[in-house]
């Protein structure tokens, strides 16, 4: 047989690729199903087998195995990437000239080359319910796209089942699109019926019957946005999926979804029983244990700092509480001591804080309380002075003190600015506060005002009602003025023992502010006064000392209602009658006012 | 639809310098083809020699280009056929599997399913039948020469003219055959696909009906408001991967009548089967096969009228505009704004009642754009309003001027929305020169507005501070709807006209190239063709004097030298030799070329006629003339060169 040069360099070709196949089935070898028990579950492949298997990596731990996305990347052949490329050119294309059909069949195509890239379903999911929502003029086309993303989002739930993104994101952009949404009331108004989509598409993954609430007219989507959120938990408790956003961010969505519930409640329904409940859930939810899912509260959960600390929000005051206990044992050790440099500080002093620092809290105003925020610096005692300060033979001591205090200030620093970031004492007074009496019949009173103001009854009437043994009689009916009257007096009730309310410019005061406004214009509206005896007269007159007259507007001041009587000489007429009666029932009326 | 060009096919082969091109690209190539050929000659037997033989081989064309018989061409032809039987059965398997696998991912669900249906199965049957032309054209000739099996071809009476045109009839035959079988097994697959039926979801009460909608109009002309629908509580069963809410309607006589929302781009015709006793309500129905999805209308688009565009717009004061910058990338629609004296006129020609299918009702679709620029009421849409006028002769002062009753309505954005025009309409206005304004008059459509089948259409956007999109393609009027099964085969006509080009283009190229070698040339040139549309843009936009019209990222060698050096596209590049080496490449070599290479070789993207048939229109007789002739003249073309070029090759030059 005659060999030419070509069939020896064929034949040397052969053998060079029948040798690399030795180290090939070494490294590449896929992982064999073991007979033996013992054995199940361990990866028994090549090198990067096990490594897959190690870290996680194998697509059948990422997601379950879709035989449509792993032909699509075999017949890539390898150049996946680039057909990945096209297809992102190819939608943004589409998209610019509004085919959005073709956008969505695009990146249907696309997710099936890249199925375990979030971000790739974050942001087309985003794209469909958001972007491409917004182009429609109708809200009911508008509609259908938020769900066309939400459906997105929900397909790419079995291709992730170690990753708890897809869960985060369902429950937030269910939330915000059905209840923040500029259509957010038709939106919310259409998937209370929407069977069609619940059972099609959220039954696969919770059931109905959990969002579908009586109290809420059908499906709710704050609630639904909530249960995407248990799903996402479940896979962090129960799973132990990874996690990958920062604890605080992640947990806070839970009980956010209860107060928004409830809020939603509050505002859509005439609030009931069943809306004190929602706030009372909410609270629990929020700072001890959430009623619904039998989970960990908010402020209950272990949160990893940046710094790494674990905290829990909740234990803010028990901390601060042992910071005071270390103050006191540094105080015996160093008896008299922080007294003492009290006393010198003040002494330090200009005359006129010293003047400030003298005045009962409550004669201070506006200028002064920012003054006084100086001068308490001023005189503020640092647990190193005491303890420079402390006997010799408790030097020590004191300076373990202080270590043990540094700790604690740390963690209280860092509870203190957690809190901070999501306003946690804020919305936990809020929802306590929503759900006592007082604050539902406060939420009651304001949603009869505003039904009145809508019919245009201002002022009370009376109505003639038959009863059934056929007898006429007159009933008196309150226009939108008394409801107000009794709003104020239930938000007063429910407002008072929350002091950290009443400061500041948050919603709730915001919101009170306008109601005042309204409810005097509407005094206006029917030629009345602004009344004496105004049941929230103590929280305008609170405003003005601490941030001055410009902060009511136009509201009148209990001085202005002073001022206005004495116009009217009725401060006179009454001297004269207190003169008749009893001296001791005067000072009783007169400490009320 | 999208329509972005309007041309007939007089404009195209004149006005748009077709014919133009073609007579340039010919002489191009005749004269090249001369002087190649006596170069090569040259080489061979010397100058005076070449020029004999070249002239020779020119002269020989005219008896072999009148000599040759049918008979002879078919007998190479059935040849063709033969050797590639095969292949044709082995690419029919691989569609009829295609379309199995088809079927787990085109479902009805969606906006539009059709769409979908449509723009696979002619990507399918367009890559398919592209792969199978160039296959069986490009390997038969080389195989044949490789074998030595042409010799005893060449040695029977037959002319070179009837070997190269026999493989082409033969290709063609075979090709038409194949693509034939996939358009009829695509049709069936579709249809099937889309036909589907539904029975209500659960047994239903009376409670459940609600609401009971009054969608008609006092006039009875709008049937159905499918709003109103939305607020149903009454589904259908789950069919082709969607569902259909249903409404009760109550008609003018009192009677109720059950409507299906349009989903998926269908609605279903709903026959009350059984009614309660005692409401009357309808308690079992009977669904109707889908009604709206496959669709091929003939609409009538405005066009110019002497130095008149066929739309043009006015701004706010009612000065000639060109329409407001909303802020889209895309810049096909214009905007007029609303409550102001801003208008769109669109100009009609043509419109006779003969073109109507029914001219007692014209229908009037529109597909208009919106622009909020505050939310407004949310639960309302936009509205506008279009007003009718006929067209006043200017050199006739005696005409008068007639309008319509201004018709209002909620614009649906990216739909088509349909606004019927009854024939005789009531409350319109007759201004005559010299005489006061006859109101109240009734209006003959066709007599009175459409004289002489010419109209203006005007339209305003209602809505202050609110925007209304319009381009030529946004309103016509729709004539009445052809077959969509013929409109079906008219589509795949613009693949056969492509699968024709391209085993042309193999067999001139199989006449003096290797198999493979034509096989990938083949590609190149088709997906050369393909991007010859981007390729004259990007040469128009850097090689524009306008520095604003210039495209960031330069030409082919400096977007490669970009790309390996990972520079962004707004960085410039660094002063020096090289970059003035690539800028001489790009500017004056490879831009140029390409973009006088891209005049001689179809666009092949405009073969594909699917989106008319995707978005329910008929093909446009002008385009597949069009698409026809283009590719009848390359496959002409292409037999002639490949017909010189297969002579003067030793085998065939006896």
């Amino acid at each position: 047989m005659n060999f030419a040069p070509s069939h020896y360099r064929k034949a040397i070709y052969g053998i060079l690729a029948a040798i690399l196949l030795v180290p090939i089935s070494f490294l590449a070898r896929p992982n064999q199903i073991s007979k033996d028990p013992n054995q199940a579950g361990e990866a028994t492949g090549g090198t990067i087998s096990q490594l897959r298997s190690e870290h996680n990596l194998s697509q059948a731990s990422l997601s379950s195995i879709d035989p449509t996305s792993e032909v699509m990347k075999l017949a890539s052949m390898g150049l996946h990437g680039i057909a990945v490329n096209v297809l992102w050119n190819q939608a943004n294309a589409y998209q610019e000239k509004k085919a959005f059909d073709k956008v969505s069949g695009t990146v249907d195509t696309l997710v099936l080359l890249q199925p375990n890239f979030i971000s790739v379903w974050e942001f087309q999911g985003h794209n469909l319910a958001y972007n491409i929502s917004r182009e429609f003029d109708d809200y009911q086309d508008r509609y259908f796209w938020v769900k066309e993303g939400l459906n997105f989002f929900a397909k790419g739930v079995s291709y992730n089942r170690r990753d708890h993104r897809i869960y985060d994101n369902l429950g937030l952009h269910t939330g915000i699109k059905f209840g923040v949404s500029d259509e957010k009331k038709q939106f919310r108004q259409i998937l209370r019926k929407d069977r069609e989509y619940v059972d099609t598409f959220v039954s696969k993954f919770i059931n109905p019957e959990l969002f579908d609430r009586p109290e809420a007219g059908g499906f709710d989507s704050w609630m639904l946005s909530y249960w995407w959120y248990d799903k996402s938990y479940h896979m962090r408790e129960n799973l132990g999926v990874p996690k990958r956003t920062s604890d605080l961010m992640y947990w806070v969505k839970g009980p956010q979804q209860l107060r928004q519930y409830a809020e939603s409640l509050s505002v859509d329904f005439r609030p009931g029983e069943a809306t004190r409940r929602a706030w009372r859930t909410a609270y629990e939810a929020w700072t001890d244990r959430d009623p619904i899912s039998d989970r960990q509260g908010f402020g209950k959960r272990d949160i990893t700092t940046s710094f790494g600390a674990v905290i829990r929000l909740e234990d803010l005051e028990r901390q601060v509480e042992f910071q005071q206990g270390i103050a006191r044992r540094m105080d015996e050790l160093a008896p008299g001591v922080r007294q003492e440099i009290t006393k010198e500080k003040i002494a330090r002093l200009s005359p006129m804080d010293q003047q400030i620092l003298n005045m009962p809290e409550a004669e201070r105003q506006y200028k002064e309380m920012m003054e006084m925020i100086r001068i308490d610096m001023d005189i503020r005692v640092y647990e190193q002075e005491v303890a420079a300060r402390a006997p010799a033979e408790n030097k020590v001591k004191a300076d373990n003190l202080l270590r043990e205090l540094a700790d604690g200030e740390f963690l209280v620093g860092q509870m203190d600015s957690y809190r901070y970031t999501v306003n946690y004492n804020y919305w936990r007074d809020v929802t306590n506060m929503e759900s006592t009496v007082p604050g539902v019949l406060a939420r009651q009173a304001a949603y009869e005002a505003a039904e009145l103001v809508r019919q245009g009854i201002l002022e009370s009437y009376e109505e003639e009602v038959t009863d059934e043994n056929g007898v006429t009689s007159l009933v008196k009916r309150d226009g939108a003025i008394d409801a107000l009257t009794r709003y104020f007096q239930h938000t007063s009730d429910a407002l008072k023992p929350y002091p950290g309310l009443h400061d500041g410019e948050s919603t709730l005061i915001e919101d009170l502010m306008q109601e005042f406004t309204k409810f005097n214009a509407h005094l206006k509206d029917v030629g009345r006064e602004w009344p004496d005896d105004f049941p929230m007269q103590w929280f305008i007159d609170e405003r003005v000392r601490r941030y001055g007259r410009a902060n009511i507007k136009n509201l009148m001041t209990t001085q202005d209602i002073e001022a206005r009587k004495r116009e009217a000489g009725l401060l006179e007429e009454k001297s004269d009658q207190t003169d008749q009666s009893d001296q001791t029932d005067q000072s009783n009326q007169t400490d009320q006012r | 639809m999208v329509v972005e060009e309007f041309r007939s096919f007089s404009d195209w082969l004149l006005t748009d310098g077709a014919l133009l091109t073609f007579v340039f690209v010919t002489v191009i190539c005749a004269v090249s083809g001369l002087l190649l050929g006596f170069i090569v000659s040259s080489f061979r037997h010397g100058p005076g020699e070449a020029f004999y033989a070249v002239s020779q081989t020119v002269f020989q064309a005219v008896p072999d280009l009148f000599g040759m018989k049918f008979r002879r061409i078919w007998a190479i032809a059935r040849l063709a056929i033969k050797e590639n039987f095969r292949l044709f059965v082995v690419t029919l398997a691989i569609f009829v599997a295609a379309l199995a696998i088809a079927g787990w991912f085109i479902g009805g669900g969606g906006k539009n399913p059709e769409r979908s249906y449509v723009a696979f199965l002619f990507f399918a049957a367009q890559v398919l039948i592209s792969i199978f032309a160039v296959l069986v054209s490009a390997f038969s000739l080389p195989n044949d020469i490789m074998s030595k099996t042409i010799y005893t071809v060449v040695t029977k009476p037959v002319r070179a003219s009837e070997i190269v045109l026999g493989r082409f009839v033969g290709f063609a035959v075979i090709g038409t055959v194949l693509l034939a079988i996939v358009g009829g097994l695509s049709y069936v697959f579709m249809v099937r696909g889309i036909d589907h039926t539904h029975e209500l979801s659960e047994e239903i009460t009376v409670d459940k009906w609600l609401p009971i909608v009054d969608g008609f109009t006092p006039d009875g002309r709008r049937p159905f408001d499918p709003r109103a629908a939305f607020e149903s509580s009454v589904f259908t069963t789950r069919n082709n991967d969607h569902v259909h809410r249903l409404a009760i309607v109550q008609l003018p006589d009192g009677a109720f009548d059950v409507v299906a929302d349009e989903t998926a781009g269908h609605t279903h015709d709903v026959e009350v089967v059984e009614s309660d006793p005692v409401t009357q309500h309808p308690k079992m129905v009977r669904f109707g096969p889908p009604r709206g999805n496959l669709r091929a209308r003939q609409p009538i688009y405005s066009s110019p009228r002497g130095d008149l565009a066929a739309l043009t717009l006015t701004d706010e004061t009612g000065s000639p505009a060109t329409g407001v910058n909303v802020g889209e990338v895309w810049d096909y629609h214009k905007y007029i704004q609303g409550g102001t004296q801003s208008t769109a006129t669109f100009r009609f020609s043509g419109l006779t009642a003969a073109k109507f299918s029914n001219a007692d009702q014209v229908n009037l679709d529109l597909n208009l754009a919106v622009f909020r620029t505050h939310i407004g009421d949310l639960r309302r849409r936009i509205e506008a309003e279009i007003e009718l006028r006929n067209v006043v002769d200017v050199a006739e002062t005696e005409t008068a001027q007639v309008k319509s009753v201004k018709i209002p309505f909620e614009t649906e954005e990216f739909k088509v929305q349909t606004l019927t025009i009854p024939r005789k309409m009531k409350n319109g206005t007759i201004r005559a020169v010299g005489q006061p304004d006859r109101t109240n008059q009734e209006l003959d459509f066709f007599e009175d507005l459409a004289t002489n089948g010419e109209l203006d259409l005007i339209v305003r956007c209602i809505d202050q501070k609110q925007y209304l999109g319009v381009a030529r393609a946004s309103i016509y009027f729709h004539a009445g709807d052809t077959s969509f099964g013929w409109n079906y085969v008219r589509g795949f006509l613009g693949i056969w006209a492509q699968m024709l080009a391209i085993i042309a283009l193999s067999i001139a190229l199989s006449t003096f190239l290797k198999g493979p070698v034509v096989l990938i040339s083949s590609v190149g040139v088709v997906v050369f063709g393909y991007s010859a549309n981007f390729i004259v843009f990007v040469a128009n936009s850097v090689l524009s004097t306008d520095k604003l019209a210039n495209m960031w990222g330069g030409g082919p060698s400096e977007a490669l030298y970009r790309l390996v050096t990972q520079m962004n596209l707004q960085h410039p590049l660094p002063p020096g030799l090289g970059t003035e080496i690539l800028k001489f490449v790009d500017k004056q070599l490879l831009l140029p070329g390409l973009k006088s290479l891209s005049f001689a070789v179809p666009r092949f993207e405009n073969f594909n006629l699917a989106n008319y048939l995707a978005y329910g229109y008929t093909i446009d007789n002008q385009l597949l003339l069009i698409n026809l002739l283009t590719a009848f003249t390359f496959a002409a073309g292409m037999m002639v060169i490949g017909y010189f070029c297969f002579k003067t090759r030793e085998i065939a030059a006896a």
